[in-house]
């Protein structure tokens, strides 16, 4: 009876094109089958067991058995680490070594375990094809022993740093923190306003300046109509001669410069300050009929001049040339 | 299960109601205490950089409750720039700034986290010097808007005055208060266009490494010119599409960034 030991030991004797019939199906191979074809088995180890998140652990696994050349263990080909890896270790592939003579080959890797929950190196599983198994269980798995990991934090060191300007150290006052502050924003009617009121406050300034100290020109005017009221009342009242209280009051209403005055200098006086024909006319007509009862030898008084004199002041005032 | 589902969700809005009950006088010694911690063990860099970001995180708390001073702004982003968070540090002394344009030290620490940007080779965003004599106040826009008032109104009265009295000397005093009027009236000019940029195209720092694209999504190509901006680049907001900025840099680029690599400068009351 022939051993499987001596089976694959005639098998790994062969030439290459004979390993054909020993090939692993193309088809139902487990997902971490390593293309090992053969009977092998698998330690490892891992050196140090104590470290700190981010440090390196040299893990060893050391693979030996037999099996055709074609299907030895290769790097490129094994598939001993779990997916659930990812999560706990950064790996990175170091050295190799291989020792035909015992059909042992070592695999290193460096480890950096990622977080201080990994406790142990566990699930390395080999998986190979072992033809000399029946046809249900040819693909074999070892599993490497699991190694308890002591995974610490990251120790603090003093970091020399370049330390940022003294005033980053500077916090405000809670006083300064607490202070409100706003941006603000110009409306643009408190624009409008401020734009307007100004000019409206001057106006209504000069307004009331005006009227609380009138200029030369007012008071000259406020006079003239002055010289008007008291003219009619004069004549209203009868005291003196109606002649002299038209001639005074054309003397303070537009400077006539003659008191005493002839019809004809009243008249032209009139027609120079541009009065209407008529007016002129009028005061003409009015000097002549006081001439005519001053110079008669009967009684000088005649009640309808004043009332001739208040029509004149009437007219004078009511033309154009006066309001002017 | 379901209880669980249901205690769950009774817990969310109650754990909120308690970070609201907090006063902002506790939150703000909160922050306070955190960084003293991280000036205490300013050797340790991760110790403190961890107590800096909290006190930072307190500190935005109050920001988000509405408190608005320069202190803030100062505490906020030297914490921030403590904890290596500068483009945030960037946007805090700038918010600082909007409300404080006076404030130097402020300025003065703006300029320095500004040097840690890394800036294109042909320097490409790199803000543009700041003009303004230091020696010479910022005026406020509320300051320039009184001050104006005020020489504008002496103007009419003097002016009035003047054309009253005609008195030479008074509309001499009439014709220099014009002259500063105008000079205030401009300045105000320039403030409220100033203020108008600033809502309408509001500063914008970068947050992060970010591409520059061409349009409003990653299907887009990235601009040949710039293909990426550096954090901690201030940009300007020219236009905003959904979660994406259509923002110009300071040498004229124009292209987009998603709005949640960016931090928008803009006082909120």
């Amino acid at each position: 009876m022939i051993g499987p030991h001596i089976l694959l030991a005639a098998i790994a004797m062969l030439p290459m094109q004979d390993t054909k019939s020993f090939d692993p199906p193309s088809t139902g191979r487990p997902l971490n089958f390593s293309n090992i074809v053969g009977q092998y088995d698998i330690k490892v180890s891992a050196t140090p067991t104590e470290v700190h998140v981010d440090e390196a652990i040299v893990l060893t696994v050391e693979i030996s058995g037999t099996g055709p050349k074609a299907y030895e263990p290769a790097r490129k080909s094994l598939r001993l680490f779990p997916a659930s890896w990812e999560d706990d270790f950064f790996i990175n592939d170091a050295r190799d070594a291989v020792d035909l003579k015992a059909r042992t080959w070592t695999f290193t890797y460096r480890l950096k375990p990622k977080h201080v929950k990994v406790k142990e190196i566990d699930g390395i599983e080999l998986v190979f094809y072992d033809p000399s198994q029946n046809e249900r269980n040819r693909f074999q798995s070892r599993f490497g022993a699991a190694i308890p990991l002591t995974v610490m934090a990251t120790p603090e060191k003093d970091v020399v740093v370049e330390p940022l300007a003294a005033s980053f150290y500077r916090q405000s006052t809670p006083g300064e923190i607490a202070s409100a502050w706003t941006t603000y924003e110009a409306p643009p009617w408190a624009l409008m306003l401020a734009i307007g009121l100004p000019p409206l406050l001057c106006f209504l300034g000069v307004v009331i300046y005006r009227r609380f100290t009138p200029g030369d020109v007012e008071l000259r005017r406020r006079r003239r109509n002055e010289a008007a009221q008291r003219a009619l009342a004069d004549l209203h009242q009868g005291h003196d001669p109606a002649w002299t209280v038209v001639a005074m009051y054309l003397h303070e209403r537009f400077d006539f410069p003659v008191i005493a005055a002839t019809p004809a200098e009243v008249a032209l006086f009139l027609k120079r300050c541009g009065f209407a024909k008529p007016v002129c006319e009028a005061g003409r007509t009015f000097f002549q009929d006081c001439d005519s009862v001053r110079y008669r030898r009967e009684s000088s008084d005649d009640p309808g001049l004043g009332a001739a004199g208040a029509n004149l002041i009437q007219a004078l005032e009511a033309d154009p040339c006066a309001r002017s | 299960m379901r209880s669980v589902v249901m205690a769950v969700s009774l817990m969310g809005p109650l754990v909120a109601a308690q970070e609201n009950a907090r006063s902002d006088a506790a939150i703000l010694a909160d922050a306070q205490a955190a960084f003293d911690r991280g000036v205490e063990k300013k050797t340790l860099l991760l110790e403190s950089r961890r107590n800096f970001a909290a006190a930072a995180d307190h500190y935005l708390e109050l920001h988000r409750r509405g408190a608005r001073s320069p202190g803030l702004y100062l505490s906020l982003g030297n914490a921030l720039a403590l904890a290596d968070r500068w483009p945030e540090a960037l946007w805090a002394y700038h918010m600082g700034l909007q409300l404080d344009p006076n404030d130097k030290m402020l300025r003065e620490q703006l300029a320095t986290v500004r040097t840690k940007v890394i800036f294109p080779a042909s320097g490409q965003g790199r803000p543009e010097p700041d003009s303004w004599p230091a020696w010479l106040p910022r005026p406020r826009l509320h300051e320039l808007f009184w001050i104006s008032l005020f020489l504008y109104s002496a103007t009419c009265v003097l002016g009035t005055t003047a054309w009253l009295t005609d008195s030479p000397r008074l509309k001499l005093v009439a014709l220099a208060a014009f002259v500063l009027a105008g000079l205030a009236i401009f300045g105000l000019w320039h403030a409220i266009i100033e203020q108008k940029t600033q809502r309408d195209a509001p500063l914008v720092v970068v947050a992060e490494n970010t591409p520059l694209y061409r349009g409003n999504g990653t299907s887009y190509a990235v601009q040949t010119s710039l293909p990426a901006l550096p954090r901690g680049m201030e940009v300007r907001q020219i236009h905003r599409r959904g979660d994406w900025l259509q923002v110009r840099l300071t040498t004229g680029e124009v292209g987009w960034i998603p709005a949640r690599a960016a931090l928008v400068v803009a006082i909120e009351q």
